[in-house]
């Protein structure tokens, strides 16, 4: 019998065989058999609650009317200036593509993935989570993953109307994101709540461990 | 402790009081005082004379047989009382939480729980009848309530014990930190471990000694002697005092661990 | 990793004296419990969280062949390669192999505590391949050859002098007078090595906290971000992951999710969550050509079919040891394993056998705490408590048996325990109100004063106050 089936076996003998316990379990109050997805939060001010949780998470926002505004605040996030000249690497994403990045002070740029030497990375969310302060991105031809994870800074740009409240709002819609050639999800979704972090020098909070310094968000209404 | 008169009933509850092997051996007066609250409560106190262990000790070493017969004999010995109380909380849960578990394959399944529903701690059971002792029992001094972990956790004492408390003519309740911590007792663990004990009982000395209550107290002699036996020996002022003796108001017997002559 | 669990007594002992490590683990309380109670604070449906994270593990573990051949289905069709292992040495030759079919020649690896579990790390450095941990913590206990000492914090009994000091003596090509006076500087210093390592290697091995059957995915979750550069950048990931791990759909994984990173490091959720479904896709701009999924048993089918089995539903937070007195007073090391604290005194005995494991679950006050904070409720006193009368029974003698069964054998006696409790209470007074010293009671009067007894038994004093309010 090989390992796969070996395995499975002994598991499925485990779910017949009823078990009994030395000491019997105590009997459970709670009246809670199933779990429903229903997360308890009221559906108001979800804006509020959000913009409260990105600065809870140290995330820095700014908002604007137009995509078109996007480099500009992508230039002031990362404090980009003749004197503090940056390169920025843009994620292929419609939303940034044909934009005027040069008059916005983004005079080294380049679409496409992470390389060495970009300091500052843009990505575009899927979601934002008003729950936990975080973005929802997804990898694809427009969205490579080690944006998020290779500049000092990383700038995400998330459309207003793609807020939801919880986790599980978000979490249950990731099935309607399959890919339709290969039925399966993007390769990599990535919940992203705040810049990278560790605790293991002695207990106290480090921010870039391995990631970026600092995590922002560039909030827009119109496309 | 002074609200409405002792409610008259047609039948005073009849309460069978399981002293507890620590209160039996080492303070009866945790005993006395007990009766003389429940006394005052309106309710008739039995002390039945053949009460041993309630088989904690046995339960929590493993030994199974031994703690069912142990539980057993005090169910068959306490089952025709109304209540069962006890001033110890470890020894309440033992009989309100786990022997019900002993018994979960036997007949006396549905017995066992009977008996398990009518089992209290004191302070719960003085919380159960809502405020019907009448007693004396000024005490004007700081105190400290440290939650045994049976208690707190097991029991869901929450904060019946301290809200008992703070109906003491003159007591000024004080918190100290991490009040529900485990003290480090856990019955044989404190002489098995006794490293680690002691690293604990350290911690919960260092947390009193930052609060500087005169008196702490609680609802498990267990614990009140490994905290009064640790400030002790580091020369601690602070006494240590079961709480039925404060809500009796009777604090003529030396604090725990403590000569006449210290008080 | 050898277990060396039997010597935890020792151990124990030493560690409870241990200044440094004393120091370091009051952290603890002013870290993860701290932050944990505000986040807690902070949901105030964390209890009804709580209660559907318990439901959603027990459910599936009842049900886990048909959750698991789900997960494989799915993640097969996403192009992830699954392979079974039985023991931890059969998932260590099929990484191995993998390796060596990828001609690897450097390996970056994120925190796995299964693979701690089955020794990885070592058997592929003895097979030659240059293995780099990626968390910062498990990257420092790697240059000073220790193991973890804490499921989420492996580096916890460490201080930031030490962390130092491992850099200045390993990094010993880098100028040995430069500045590593903050965790800043040490954790800059770790960040500019590992980012070669990360672009250079060929294969990422991360562990999964998560697989969702619905999908076929694996969560990782992280906060310094080096599961997904390891599990992004080289060409071919690994993962190492258990057969308990299998969640059924993501919106119920979204329910553990939240109950993890609020227990364990007390966040709203930890900085990054990722759901890997397969390697890259044709379109894809980054990302593994091949993503290999290993799942090991390594004796959870077994405990499945125990009364132990509800130790499977563990999500592994650390709450409970970040809560155990025991565990904040001798640190993980002291345990001999990779799970320490309570949910290792009551995963180890059945990881391993009870023999070599006893202490762990004796080893405990029985207070509460862990259940009280379990994000998914397990009874782990219940446990401990079934794992003692298991070695009660297994055992013919031993001083402690002794003395139970002599105590129950007089407790069953009235008439002899009364005469006994008198004798006892006549010898434990003392006019100072307390003893120095009592036989038989080192381990007590060695830390503590024993407080006296008042002299005589209380049933004998209500005896005679009875005789004489009613004299017969």
């Amino acid at each position: 019998m090989n390992s796969r089936a070996a395995i499975l076996n002994r598991i499925a003998k485990a779910g017949r065989e009823p078990t009994t316990s030395v000491i019997a379990p105590q009997s459970d109050q709670s009246g809670c058999t199933h779990a429903t997805l229903d997360t308890h939060t009221p559906d108001t001010d979800l804006w509020q609650r959000f913009t409260q949780r990105l600065k809870d998470n140290g995330i820095t926002s700014r908002q604007c009317r137009d995509a078109a505004e996007i480099p500009t605040c992508v230039a002031d996030l990362a404090n980009i200036t003749t004197s503090n000249p940056q390169r920025v690497c843009i994620a292929p994403h419609a939303m940034f593509q044909d934009r005027d990045w040069n008059t916005a002070g983004v005079s080294e740029m380049h679409y496409g993935s992470w390389k060495t030497g970009d300091g500052v990375a843009v990505s575009h969310a899927r979601l934002g989570i008003a729950d936990s302060g975080s973005l929802v991105l997804a990898s694809g031809e427009d969205s490579p993953t080690g944006l998020a994870f290779l500049p000092e800074i990383h700038i995400i740009a998330l459309q207003r109307n793609s807020l939801v409240a919880t986790l599980t709002d978000a979490m249950v819609r990731f099935a309607e994101w399959k890919n339709m050639k290969r039925n399966s999800l993007p390769r990599a979704i990535n919940i992203v709540s705040g810049a990278s972090r560790t605790a293991d020098i002695a207990g106290k909070i480090v921010h870039g461990a391995h990631g970026p310094r600092k995590l922002c968000v560039v909030i827009y209404d119109n496309a | 402790m002074k609200k409405a008169p002792p409610h008259v009933e047609h039948h005073p509850p009849h309460v069978g009081l399981y002293v507890t092997c620590l209160v039996d051996i080492m303070r009866p007066s945790v005993a006395f005082a007990t009766i003389k609250i429940l006394e005052a409560a309106g309710c008739r106190v039995s002390v039945p004379d053949t009460q041993t262990c309630c088989g904690q000790p046995a339960f929590n070493s493993g030994d199974l047989k031994s703690a069912r017969a142990l539980a057993s004999t005090v169910f068959n010995t306490f089952e025709h009382f109304d209540y069962v109380v006890a001033p110890s909380g470890s020894c309440a849960a033992m009989l309100k939480v786990h022997l019900p578990t002993l018994f979960s394959d036997s007949e006396d399944k549905a017995r066992a729980t009977r008996f398990a529903d009518r089992v209290f701690e004191l302070t719960a059971f003085l919380v159960h009848l809502t405020g019907r002792a009448q007693l004396e029992n000024a005490y004007v001094g700081r105190v400290a309530y440290h939650d045994g972990c049976s208690g707190k956790r097991e029991l869901g004492l929450g904060e019946g014990p301290r809200q008992l408390l703070q109906t003491i003519d003159g007591l000024e309740l004080v918190e100290i930190a991490d009040a529900d911590a485990c003290c480090g007792f856990g019955g044989t663990f404190s002489v098995t471990y006794p490293e680690i004990s002691n690293a604990m009982v350290s911690k919960k000395c260092n947390a009193l000694t930052d609060a500087a209550p005169d008196i702490l107290t609680g609802s498990e002699l267990g614990c009140l002697m490994n905290i009064a036996g640790k400030l002790r020996r580091s020369g601690s002022p602070i006494a240590c005092r079961h709480i039925a003796e404060l809500l009796a108001g009777d604090t003529s017997m030396p604090a725990i661990g403590s000569a006449k002559e210290d008080r | 990793m050898h277990p060396e669990t039997h010597h935890f007594s020792e151990r124990s002992k030493r560690a409870a004296q241990d200044k440094d490590l004393q120091d370091a683990l009051e952290g603890l309380a002013t870290g993860f419990v701290a932050r944990r109670k505000d986040a807690i604070a902070d949901c105030a449906h964390f209890e009804a969280l709580r209660n559907q994270g318990r439901d959603i593990r027990t459910r599936t573990c009842a049900d886990l062949e048909r959750h698991l051949l789900s997960f494989e289905a799915k993640a097969e069709q996403a192009g992830s390669r699954i392979h079974w292992a039985e023991t931890g040495d059969d998932a260590c030759a099929i990484v191995e192999k993998i390796c060596r079919d990828a001609e690897a020649q450097s390996i970056v690896k994120g925190k796995s505590m299964v693979s701690e579990e089955i020794g990885l790390n070592a058997h592929l450095e003895a097979s030659g391949y240059a293995v780099v941990e990626t968390d910062l913590g498990e990257y420092l206990l790697q240059l000073r050859g220790e193991t973890p000492s804490h499921i989420i914090a492996p580096a916890i009994h460490l201080s930031e002098h030490q962390a130092r000091a491992t850099f200045l003596k390993s990094h010993d090509t880098l100028n040995p007078k430069r500045d590593l006076g903050t965790p800043e500087t040490i954790v800059g210093e770790a960040r500019a090595l590992m980012r070669d390592k990360f672009l250079n290697a060929d294969v990422g091995i991360t562990g999964a906290n998560f697989l969702i059957a619905e999908t076929g995915s694996a969560v990782v979750v992280t906060n310094e971000g080096n599961g997904d550069l390891s599990a992004t950048l080289p060409k071919v990931h690994i993962i190492v992951t258990s057969l308990d791990k299998v969640v059924p759909t993501l919106g119920e994984t979204s329910i553990l999710l939240q109950l993890l990173a609020r227990s364990a490091t007390g966040q709203a959720m930890t900085a990054y969550t990722t759901l890997f479904t397969g390697p890259r896709h044709s379109t894809d701009l980054d990302g593994p050509d091949a993503c290999h999924i290993i799942i090991v048993d390594n004796g959870r089918s077994d405990i499945l079919a125990s009364d132990a089995a509800e130790v499977l539903n563990c999500i592994r937070c650390g709450a409970c040891l970040n809560h155990c007195p025991i565990y904040t007073t001798v640190g993980g090391h002291s345990y001999g394993w990779v799970y320490p604290g309570p949910i290792g005194a009551a995963l180890n005995p059945a990881l391993l056998d009870l023999a070599s494991t006893r202490d762990l679950p004796d080893a405990s006050t029985l207070c509460g705490r862990c259940e009280e904070v379990c994000p998914v409720k397990i009874p782990l006193p219940k446990l401990l408590r079934q794992w003692r009368a298991k070695d009660y029974a297994r055992r013919q003698t031993s001083r402690k048996k002794l003395a139970i069964m002599a105590w129950a054998w007089m407790a069953k006696r009235p008439t002899l325990y009364a005469l006994w409790a008198s004798v006892i209470a006549r010898a434990l007074k003392s006019r100072h109100g307390a003893h120095h010293t009592v036989p038989l009671a080192k381990g007590w009067t060695t830390h503590r004063d024993f407080p006296a007894s008042e002299g005589q038994t209380f049933q004998a004093q209500w005896r005679r106050a009875k005789k004489k309010a009613r004299p017969s």
